[in-house]
């Protein structure tokens, strides 16, 4: 990682509001040089929007944005400096390959001979340079892909955005260029910044993820950090599965729940006595019951079973806790021991370590 | 470099006033006028109620809505059977049907007058057919206008015909519904906006125009040769602009109909729908291929009548061949300069208007900035189509021919002859370029800019190559309608710009019928000629593209 202190792009308080509708709500953002960013969020939370001003492409209603020490939030994209791939491509389907690729270098001082050679190393950079006299629509989605990435990196740009550029390819192209590029992002080391839906994607390519939601950044870190300690409710919905059980604070560290009282790992003392909170455990963090001594120990009547290949999700409610709705992750070989069917009995820990809580509102 | 915000900007400013002097300001002078006397004081209603104490004139309105009425109705029933005929039967020469359909747009619209009169004239071969009712009134102008009329209606129909869902039809059959329910509730709601539409236009081109009663109607009072007769017979500019507006009324109540008949058209097929599977059905297809025949013949044989009438020594007489009729040189303000004046105004109207109404597309669909500006454009653009020629006409005579306007000098020049064609014709080339550019990604002109080219780059590199194709269509549009048009222009020539379908009229009027025959046929075949020339360019280029919009396997 680099050092922050020193932000290659940079924004402060940046807004876009399209009449009464904020798109970006004061998002302040500091990016380091040669990083690998995503935004993600779900669709509408206006992670293309921030893409785009950066870009150039909308502008800011208010803020203003740094990249590498130059002011350029007033500054048409003609102006910045960035290559962009875009969801659809946007691959020039008169051009061939070859065009396509050395379209931005129109007007460069260079001979035509340096010029194709150019075009050809990118070409090669991305693993197509056999199709270089080919047009668009001859290309596979996955190769029309790596064309609009090697036009985008023809100019040499010191920031690369890209639009969900993997959202439209089959599942295994996704997989594979997900590796091929960040492979190739950590050998240019050119700052990038990825939007996406996909969180699986995210947290497997990022350095750093931003979580945004409605114009604002939920959360900004590492994918560690965003999984296991999510900042707010939303992020803890939105990445990843999660149970959330409603429960009142209980002071002395723990939460009741009706009449059920479950330990916390930490120490919530900012809250009031009797607060509405949400407690937060995933599926997968839910641990079968060793004893009657365990702490956190619930009782669940087992509904449904889910098979979803690596494991066994099993859709329960909790006795305990008011018939709160709760999912546990289990392998194939205990639920089989077990004979669990819907109608069975199942006693599980919640470990309080795991039991994140947010405020209700 | 240029700044591309001031230069996008400068350009839709000059394209902006184009259209303002073009037709916003002319047509206001035609408002103000109607509600002044001849001194041009303000007079309120007075020049109406005149109009309505004219019996010539009122019954001229009376006549103008109830043919066009009756006109409207044919061609609508006969345009569908048509088009039902060519897009959902079996039966045999489809294409050649819908071919033939087409023909007459590419006529003068004189021609299905001038044919009639040879059929069912004085000298008609096929005069008995009327018993003993003359053509020259009602019955020769329905006649015409349906003719005229007809392939406007057979596109919008074909093309409502064609969209349909498999599956809607699939789910009637599997529900037990009786062919004659699955019309009823399938076929007929699936098209009722192109019904509405056929409808709205076919009552428009009848209404207004001009070509037809000009030359069949005789004394048969239409206000489209009504308005004619008072501004140049008459100089009463007060009637003429009175009636312009009685004629402005119901085509822009049609158009704005047709713009909410539009609105609510969008997504009727969804984009899952399955394309129909058209099965023979031997009684219909049989039944159909029937009504077309007859329809192809009887659409061939107006066109054709004239053509022929024109190569015979004295028809119906004398029918050995001659080339007599084409002696233009010897018929009075004729020759063939008026030939070629047509040609000036068509490639001029073709060349300056492919340039004005592509960029103008452009720039209101691909531009930045001055949102309401380019939505106000965009409005405009899609007025001329409301507009009457003979009305837009009139209003440059009010509007240019004022010697307070510095345009003055435009006046009874070819410039203005070229002005008011390419603005008649402007919504049709505007709606197809539109039509076009949404088909290009939204993130050309935003890869453009991130790789630091200038827009105008983007704009010739790609942009004008992958619209090349709409770009040959809109030229040879406007050259057809330019070289057959007599609305837009029978105000406004002089001497020295009169064109060959203005010659017509005039030939006509003066009893010259078999010159007038000629010059038509060659006005066709001129035509006809320029479409087949676009049919062949396209084909070469779309051989040309195939590679950049079909995968090779």
């Amino acid at each position: 990682m680099t050092d922050i202190a020193q932000p290659y792009l940079q924004l402060s308080d940046a807004s876009k509001s399209y009449g009464a509708f904020t798109a970006l709500d004061d998002v302040s953002l500091a990016i380091g040089k040669s990083e690998f960013i995503c935004f993600l969020g779900p669709s509408g939370c206006g992670k293309t929007t921030l893409l785009r001003s950066i870009a150039g492409l909308e502008l800011l209603t208010s803020g203003w944005i740094v990249q590498d020490g130059r002011e350029v939030t007033k500054l048409p994209p003609q102006a910045r400096d960035f290559g962009i791939v875009f969801q659809s491509y946007a691959l020039f389907p008169n051009l061939t390959v070859a065009a396509n690729v050395g379209y931005g270098l129109y007007g460069r001082k260079m001979s035509r001979e340096a010029m194709r050679k150019h075009v050809l190393d990118m070409l090669d950079l991305v693993g197509i340079a056999n199709q270089a006299e080919k047009y668009p629509a001859q290309l596979s989605g996955g190769q029309q892909q790596r064309v609009a990435l090697a036009r985008a990196l023809a100019i040499s740009p010191g920031l690369l955005l890209l639009d969900e550029p993997l959202s439209a390819l089959d599942t295994r192209v996704r997989f594979r260029l997900r590796g091929e590029l960040r492979a190739l992002q950590k050998r240019l080391a050119v700052t990038t910044i990825m939007v996406t839906h996909d969180q699986e994607e995210a947290l497997a390519m990022a350095d750093r993820i931003v979580v945004m939601n409605q114009g604002r950044v939920e959360q900004f870190g590492t994918a560690p950090e965003i999984y296991n300690n999510p900042a707010t409710e939303f992020v803890a919905d939105f990445v990843g599965e999660m149970n959330f059980i409603d429960a009142q604070t209980g002071g002395d560290g723990a939460a009741s729940v009706g009449a059920a009282r479950l330990a916390l790992g930490e120490d919530h003392g900012a809250l009031a006595r009797g607060a509405a909170v949400r407690l937060a455990i995933r599926p997968s963090e839910i641990v079968l019951a060793e004893g009657e001594g365990d702490s956190n120990r619930v009782d669940l009547t087992v509904e449904r079973l889910e098979f979803l290949g690596a494991f066994i999700r099993v859709h329960a409610s909790a006795r305990g806790l008011g018939g709160a709705a709760l999912r546990v992750d289990l392998s194939e070989a205990v639920v089989c021991a077990r004979g669990l069917a819907p109608g069975a009995t199942l006693s599980v820990a919640l470990p309080a370590e795991k039991l994140r809580l947010f405020p209700r509102g | 470099m240029l700044s591309s915000r001031f230069l996008t900007n400068s350009v839709l400013c000059l394209i902006a006033a184009f259209l303002a002097f073009g037709l916003v300001f002319p047509l206001a002078t035609i408002l103000v006028k109607s509600v002044q006397n001849a001194e041009g004081v303000f007079a309120g209603l007075e020049n109406f109620r005149r109009f309505a104490d004219t019996p010539g004139l009122a019954g001229a309105a009376r006549n103008s809505f109830v043919i066009s009425a009756i006109s409207t109705a044919i061609t609508v029933v006969l345009a569908f059977a048509y088009a039902y005929g060519v897009m959902r039967t079996r039966m045999p020469a489809r294409a050649l049907f819908s071919g033939i359909a087409m023909i007459p747009i590419l006529a003068p619209s004189l021609l299905p007058g001038i044919s009639l009169i040879y059929l069912f004239g004085k000298q008609g071969i096929l005069r008995d057919v009327l018993m003993g009712h003359p053509v020259y009134g009602p019955i020769g102008i329905v006649m015409g206008q349906v003719t005229f009329a007809f392939p406007h209606a057979a596109l919008i129909l074909s093309t409502a015909l064609a969209a349909a869902d498999q599956r809607l039809y699939e789910a009637a059959i599997s529900l037990r519904a009786s062919p004659a329910r699955i019309f009823r509730t399938v076929t007929l709601p699936g098209c009722r906006y192109g019904l509405t539409s056929a409808a709205l236009s076919v009552f428009t081109i009848s209404f207004t125009d001009f070509g037809v009663p000009s030359v069949i109607g005789g004394n048969y009072p239409m206000l489209s040769t009504q308005i004619y007769l008072q501004v140049v017979g008459r100089y009463d500019f007060q009637m003429g602009a009175v009636t312009a507006i009685v004629l402005l009324l119901p085509t822009v109540l049609s158009f704005v109909v047709q713009q909410m008949v539009q609105r609510r058209n969008v997504g009727l097929v969804s984009s899952g729908a399955i394309p129909l599977r058209v099965v023979p059905r031997p009684a219909l297809d049989a039944a159909l291929f029937l009504v077309c025949t007859a329809v192809a013949i009887f659409l061939l044989a107006i066109l054709c009548t004239a053509g022929f009438a024109s190569l015979v020594k004295y028809w119906p007489y004398n029918l050995s061949l001659s080339f007599n009729s084409y002696q233009f040189s010897r018929m009075p303000g004729g020759g063939w300069s008026v030939y070629l004046n047509s040609w000036i105004l068509a490639t001029a109207t073709a060349t300056i208007g492919t340039v004005m109404i592509f960029l103008g597309a452009y720039l209101v669909e691909k531009g930045e900035g001055n949102a309401s500006l380019r939505a106000a454009m965009n409005l405009i653009c899609m007025l001329p189509l409301a507009v009457p020629g003979v009305v837009l006409g009139l209003s440059y005579i009010f509007f240019f021919n004022n010697p307070a306007n510095p345009l003055v000098g435009l006046y009874s020049t070819m410039g203005i002859l070229v002005l008011s064609s390419v603005i008649y014709f402007y919504t049709v080339p505007h709606i197809m370029s539109l039509t076009a550019l949404k088909h290009l990604s939204r993130e050309f002109e935003a890869t453009g800019a991130s790789l630091k080219v200038p827009f105008y780059v983007t704009f010739f590199r790609v942009t004008l190559p992958c619209c090349l194709p709409t770009i040959i269509n809109i030229w040879s549009y406007l050259f057809v309608n330019a070289m057959t048009t007599v609305a837009a222009v029978i105000f406004l020539y002089s001497a020295r710009t009169q064109v060959a379908a203005i010659t017509i009229v005039n030939w006509n009027t003066g009893g010259a019928l078999a010159p007038s025959a000629a010059m038509s046929t060659v006005l066709l075949i001129t035509s006809a000629s320029v479409w087949l020339l676009r049919a062949w360019v396209s084909s070469r280029l779309a051989r040309r593209m195939q590679a950049w919009k079909e995968p090779v396997t």
